[in-house]
């Protein structure tokens, strides 16, 4: 960043290839809406060219442009006016089944768990749950898994202390083994 | 083995790679951003840098631009103290003009209003006059040849503005000779805290004046005389119960230095103690404190909860007056605590220095807030889940600090330190 800060701009060509996947995913699986993601894909790179002569180095890129991210979703979520938690407008916002509903769900059948083709079937079904997570929880998971953040990179991007983000990625890993089904063995 | 153990345990074999849910996840579909969006800021990114070449210093400028920085650095060095000192040593300051007070346009006036009543801080701002003083008396207006030092001053220091007397915002330039001269300003029981400077008188100012001109000038001078029942009744200042809750304590010592809420046809205003705007812009050049025009969003106008970014107690518990404040720059903002101490106000905490230093743009900081828990005043925040709720008891007035529907800490004094307390709420 430092050398397209200086005009090379070759230099961000390498580091859009390298993190654009990763950042692309987690605003899709963030706003669950393709033309969102593209707009706040776009947005946020906008933002970093523009902000090029003034980056330091101060902390890994890849925490600064998911930090970027990070604020750029808290305000398309407030500007839309849609509570982040309410990803499934169905449920009831901000009560107890908020969450526990996602425990509730039926559970799947792992003892295959090695076999690909029913890895395929339960990496489908997790996106479907992920998407019903309450959103700093599926935000710190989604940190983790797209941006391989630990958990003190995931507090500093969302903002948060080590510990609070470690809380929302407990409950998430939590909710989602339970909701696949609680009986994956070779993990117990 | 306890649920929480159980829990703990899975997290941390996910946090080593070992669960199935990152194996799940790895399988999920790799979605790449479309060509286009690809080309298109690509395209962006080489156009910028091509459009704006950077100016590459020849061998010649490297090799002589800091010799020569320091010596004109040093030529008005010598220059300004030249003209800053008299033969005898003494500061030239802007010298207090009650005449030139009273003759005071109302132009005048409402150009200090928009300076110091509102208690904003601009970078670019100095030499505009602020109130209780002679427009000239300031930064040394070019129209007055009698002070030329305080013009040498506001060239220098253009992008300071403080709202201390003359001698004060001087002391930059003539620490040790002003540190001598003058006692530091200090918040002393039985001190109204900004001194009284304006002498213009009610009838006077009703003479020249409209009604709305009327108003604004009535209100600054209620700020040190008792209102008359005509001009009061054309103003809206009230105060402000919500964010004083602490202040109103029956314990808390009088006449502290300390904010001010002011409201004038419907306009409100957080007018800072002098000594505290004097440490926002020497210690956060390129910050300010919200004024009117940020007062859109969550921070639209309301008399129960305004000022959203301000909020004041005593945090530490020696009876003196702490004010917590989010400060904005155009593309940043820091939440920062001042103690006040006998010597004025010190910053002592600030948040959000990870935000500034990774230079994210804040695009609205009106998603932010500060807000006093007082003591003894049982306070709770619903976490995300029914173990994370808090509930806070303090033995000092403490600092809510959050960010709406997401985040919120506590800020309270303990052990001789600030400790911060953070709940999700997401």
């Amino acid at each position: 960043m430092l050398a397209y800060g200086n005009g090379d701009d070759h230099a961000f060509t390498i580091i859009y290839e390298r993190h654009k996947g990763a950042l692309y995913r987690y605003l899709l699986r963030q706003c669950g809406n393709a033309e969102d993601a593209r707009e706040l894909f776009q947005d946020i790179w906008m933002n970093l060219i523009r902000a090029r002569e003034r980056y330091e180095v101060r902390a890994k890129f890849v925490t600064y442009l998911f930090r970027l991210a990070h604020n750029r979703l808290v305000d398309h979520y407030r500007r839309r006016a849609r509570n982040p938690v309410q990803s499934n407008p169905s449920r009831n916002p901000g009560g107890e089944d908020d969450y526990l509903d996602l425990e509730t769900l039926p559970g799947m059948d792992c003892d295959q768990v090695e076999n690909r083709l029913h890895l395929k079937r339960l990496a489908e079904r997790l996106l479907e749950l992920i998407g019903q997570l309450p959103y700093a929880q599926r935000e710190a998971f989604l940190l983790r898994e797209e941006a391989g953040f630990s958990l003190e990179e995931i507090a500093e991007v969302t903002g948060v202390n080590a510990e609070t983000a470690k809380s929302r990625l407990r409950y998430a890993v939590v909710k989602l083994r339970n909701a696949l089904g609680g009986e994956l063995g070779e993990e117990r | 083995m306890s649920r929480r153990k159980r829990v703990d345990r899975e997290l941390g074999r996910y946090l080593q790679r070992k669960s199935v849910l990152s194996r799940a996840y790895s399988e999920t579909p790799g979605e790449e951003p479309p060509p286009e969006l690809d080309a298109t800021i690509l395209a962006e990114a080489r156009r910028a840098v091509r459009d704006r070449p950077r100016l590459v210093p020849t061998p010649f400028a490297r090799n002589w631009v800091v010799p020569a920085s320091l010596a004109a650095i040093l030529v008005l060095t010598v220059g300004l103290v030249r003209f800053t000192f008299k033969e005898t040593g003494e500061p030239v300051l802007p010298k207090t003009a009650p005449e030139r007070r009273v003759e005071s346009t109302l132009e005048e006036m409402r150009k200090r209003e928009s300076v110091d009543t509102l208690g904003a801080v601009e970078p670019g701002d100095a030499g505009k006059p602020s109130a209780g003083q002679a427009p000239l008396e300031r930064k040394g207006n070019a129209t007055d040849p009698a002070v030329p030092v305080a013009q040498d001053t506001a060239a220098v220091k253009s992008d300071v503005v403080t709202d201390e007397p003359p001698a004060a915002a001087a002391v930059p330039l003539m620490k040790q000779r002003a540190a001598q001269d003058r006692p530091p300003a200090r918040a002393q029981p039985g001190a109204a805290s900004p001194p009284p400077r304006r002498t213009t008188t009610a009838a006077e100012i009703e003479e020249q004046a409209t009604e709305g001109d009327q108003a604004r000038a009535y209100e600054r001078r209620s700020r040190d005389d008792q209102p008359t029942a005509g001009l009061a009744a054309a103003l809206e200042a009230k105060k402000m119960s919500s964010k004083r809750a602490a202040l109103t304590s029956a314990d808390r010592p009088e006449s502290l230095a300390q904010p001010e809420v002011i409201v004038a046809n419907g306009i409100p205003a957080l007018r800072l103690p002098d000594s505290l705007t004097a440490v926002i812009a020497n210690t956060f050049p390129g910050f300010r404190v919200p004024d009117h025009r940020d007062l859109k969003e969550q921070w639209a106008y309301d008399p129960d909860t305004y000022p959203r970014f301000a909020a004041w107690g005593d945090f530490n518990g020696d009876d003196l007056i702490d004010v917590a404040l989010i400060l904005i720059s155009r593309d940043a903002y820091k939440r920062v605590i001042f103690n006040q101490t006998a010597e004025g106000y010190v910053p002592a905490l600030e948040l959000g220095a990870d935000v500034d230093s990774a230079q994210v743009q804040i695009l609205e900081p009106q998603r932010l807030y500060v807000s006093v828990i007082p003591k003894g005043q049982r306070f709770t925040i619903q976490g995300v889940e029914k173990e994370d709720t808090v509930e806070f008891l303090g033995e000092y007035d403490a600092v809510n600090i959050g960010v709406f529907g997401s985040s919120q800490s506590i800020v309270f004094w303990q052990q001789g330190k600030y400790q911060v307390q953070s709940i999700d709420r997401l």
